[in-house]
């Protein structure tokens, strides 16, 4: 089960939302549940450390006097990166860009009449419903990684290499559909992922599970996407050897 | 004497000479000596020293000729190691410490025979070696490295790297400073190589010392001069920045004024309708109209709020221009600043600037023709300044190729702009770049530590 949320101060609002999302959640059958509907951000704060996560938040983007809607998104995040955030806004021209992007918040509800939120809410927990289904056969592990004040968790069969790069230590991470760029050493990784991965050269570590061939005459480890890496001598051997 | 002392000697005064050229061309750079690089080039100064002498021993025998020759390989070779060591621990061009290398020599060099000079002028003379040699030879050599210190110092306390480094502006005005201090190092070889009769004197010196003034004073105001010039360039690039902004504004105000015509319109038949009682017809328009205004003007007032929230000036100059051109070129510009963006940022701002414009016109040429979208996000956040860039696309970018030298879809002759990217993304600590697809857009993002 993964608990529901609904913080908004105008009580109209969410009372009227935490309905909407009670019988939405019994239309659609998932497997979702308790709903809380919260007045206060702190209040939330208190009760996400209580329940598991991730969880599904409907969030006020406002709260007049107390913290914004971003600050407690962010907050949240912090002990629940993976949580699906929606927002709730009175008007439609908001900054849903940067909610997107910097807080990955799923969608927004504009308050309004209750068929369109009926509508909006449907959506989202559908595609909630989804997102957890896609992720349910990997289950597998996490790779944590840390840039600046933000943790991500990585699937790490997303992974499909890392690369050294430059003079200063930094690091280039190929998952799928992604590249990421920081600053940190491979011997952290190597340590961090464990047997699953291969250093298969000074400046490489590939996802074991990912690769598709090992050119030894062109000294190449060649993945599953197509793409190379490099392959030392030593590795060589140590290839050759297993 | 034993050959233990005079071997000792040698090596104290090439010790002297290397840690004197590091401090100088350290100073020269305004960075604080960095311990590690300056025990690999105290080695290898010495390494390179040793070897020339010995060479030269072996090559030209008791001949006292040419040793010149041999010194000016010596100092190259020494620059370029010096050059080398401070370009990795400083993360400043090679070209910028190589130079600074090739001066801090002649200047050392100078320094020294000064102060040979000098002490040789000014000493008691001795009749036990010892005691002659460490006037001879130890106290110059001290004395040299004391100068070249006083010598950083006061460059340092100056701020002379900010001259210095706009004499690297342009390729050609490089090359050309590099030559003249090259020059300027090979003064002294070459005038004992074409007068090998004149032994350096007391005055001979000074008139170096003299020439290094004057060489120094030329370097700052040739270096103060073109700081002016490029002061000017940017003045003139603000005021066209300017001149787009009074273009959103201008724009804003023509269509406040037809919106203003609309509404008067729009107005009056609700009159009639009220008049009559229509309150359906009535109820109609109210649906019609009230996105009506967000419509038409909500963009461009987002785009001004978004602008006005960006207090780091030049940023928002950036900006301004970069989203005028999309108007321009009729693509959807969106442009989100929530918070106040200060400056205090772990990134240069010239380098935030470069990197952002990178990003922002890679989206620009990636649009499609039709409906083409840029959204751009600037967060500040309590540690971070929060970047990201995002356009649609025709087809879909291959990310595995955006990471390798020179990807780019334009054909030859493009794709500096994401190797400058990088190379800036790794020079800045703490920086992170994350590149991605999310719902058919291509997103750039990049987060800047605070300070």
């Amino acid at each position: 089960m993964i608990p529901v949320y609904v913080c908004d101060d105008e009580p109209f609002i969410r009372e009227n939302l935490t309905q909407i999302v009670d019988s939405q959640i019994l239309i659609l059958d998932c497997d979702m549940g308790p709903v809380r509907a919260l007045e206060d951000p702190d209040e939330l704060l208190r009760a996400q450390r209580e329940a598991s996560v991730p969880a599904i938040y409907f969030l006020d983007i406002d709260f007049p006097g107390k913290m914004s809607g971003l600050v407690l998104a962010q907050k949240l995040r912090q002990y629940d990166p993976r949580g699906f955030i929606i927002f709730i806004t009175a008007h439609s021209d908001l900054a849903f860009e940067t909610f997107r992007l910097r807080l990955e918040a799923l969608d927004y509800i504009v308050k309004g009449s209750r068929g369109a939120m009926t509508g909006r809410v449907q959506k989202c927990l559908e595609s909630i419903q989804e997102r957890m289904q896609a992720q349910q056969p990997g289950q597998g592990s996490y790779c944590t990684v840390k840039i600046l004040d933000t943790v991500r968790h990585i699937p790490v069969e997303n992974i499909l290499y890392l690369e050294a790069v430059g003079i200063r230590h930094t690091l280039r991470m190929h998952l799928d559909d992604e590249l990421l760029e920081f600053n940190s050493s491979l011997g952290h990784f190597t340590q961090q992922l464990g047997d699953g991965f291969w250093r298969c050269h000074r400046s490489f570590l590939v996802n074991r599970s990912r690769i598709r061939a090992v050119h030894l005459k062109e000294q190449t480890v060649e993945l599953d996407n197509g793409e190379t890496c490099l392959l030392s001598r030593k590795a060589k051997s140590e290839y050759r050897a297993d | 004497m034993s050959l233990a002392f005079r071997l000792g000697t040698v090596a104290f005064t090439m010790g002297m000479m290397v840690l004197a050229l590091y401090i100088l061309a350290a100073g020269i750079l305004g960075r604080k000596t960095h311990w590690k690089s300056l025990g690999i080039f105290l080695l290898c100064g010495e390494a390179a020293q040793w070897l020339t002498m010995l060479i030269y021993a072996f090559t030209a025998g008791t001949e006292n000729a040419a040793s010149d020759l041999y010194d000016t390989v010596c100092y190259t070779v020494m620059a370029l190691i010096l050059g080398f060591l401070l370009f990795k621990a400083c993360h400043i061009p090679f070209l910028h410490t190589f130079t600074a290398s090739v001066l801090s020599t002649f200047i050392t060099n100078t320094a020294n025979s000064l102060m040979v000079q000098m002490v040789e002028e000014y000493a008691p003379l001795f009749d036990r070696q010892h005691v002659l040699a460490f006037v001879r030879l130890y106290v110059p050599y001290t004395l040299t490295v004391v100068l070249a210190w006083l010598t950083a110092l006061i460059l340092k306390k100056s701020g002379f790297y900010r001259y210095f480094s706009a004499m690297f502006r342009s390729r050609g005005r490089a090359v050309l400073t590099l030559l003249v201090c090259y020059a300027l190092m090979c003064t002294m070889p070459v005038l004992q190589l074409i007068v090998p009769d004149v032994t350096p004197d007391a005055g001979y010196a000074t008139f170096f010392s003299a020439l290094i003034v004057a060489g120094l004073f030329f370097l700052q105001f040739a270096a103060m001069y073109t700081a002016g010039q490029d002061k000017i360039r940017a003045q003139e690039e603000t005021i066209l920045q300017q001149q787009a902004h009074m273009a959103l504004l201008e724009e804003l105000q023509q269509e406040i004024r037809a919106f203003r015509h609309d509404f008067t319109n729009l107005f009056s038949g609700l009159t009639l309708q009220a008049q009559e009682g229509d309150l359906d017809g009535i109820q109609d328009f109210m649906k019609r109209t009230s996105s009506y205004f967000d419509e038409k003007l909500g963009a461009e007032i987002a785009q001004m709020d978004g602008l006005n929230n960006i207090h780091l000036y030049p940023l928002r100059s950036l900006l301004t221009a970069k989203l005028a051109k999309m108007r321009q070129m009729h693509i959807k510009g969106v442009l989100e600043a929530l918070a106040p963006v200060q400056g205090n940022l772990g990134m240069d701002t010239d380098d935030l600037l470069r990197a952002l414009g990178v990003l922002l016109d890679n989206a620009i040429e990636a649009v499609p023709e039709q409906n083409g979208q840029v959204r751009v996000v600037v967060l500040q956040e309590e540690k971070k300044l929060y970047l990201a860039v995002a356009n649609n696309y025709e087809k879909a970018p291959d990310l595995a190729a955006v990471a390798k030298k020179g990807y780019t879809t334009k054909g030859s002759g493009h794709g500096t702009g994401l190797a400058s990217y990088r190379r800036i993304v790794a020079r800045c600590r703490g920086c992170a770049a994350r590149t991605y697809l999310k719902d058919g857009m291509f997103v750039q993002e990049l987060h800047i530590p605070a300070t």
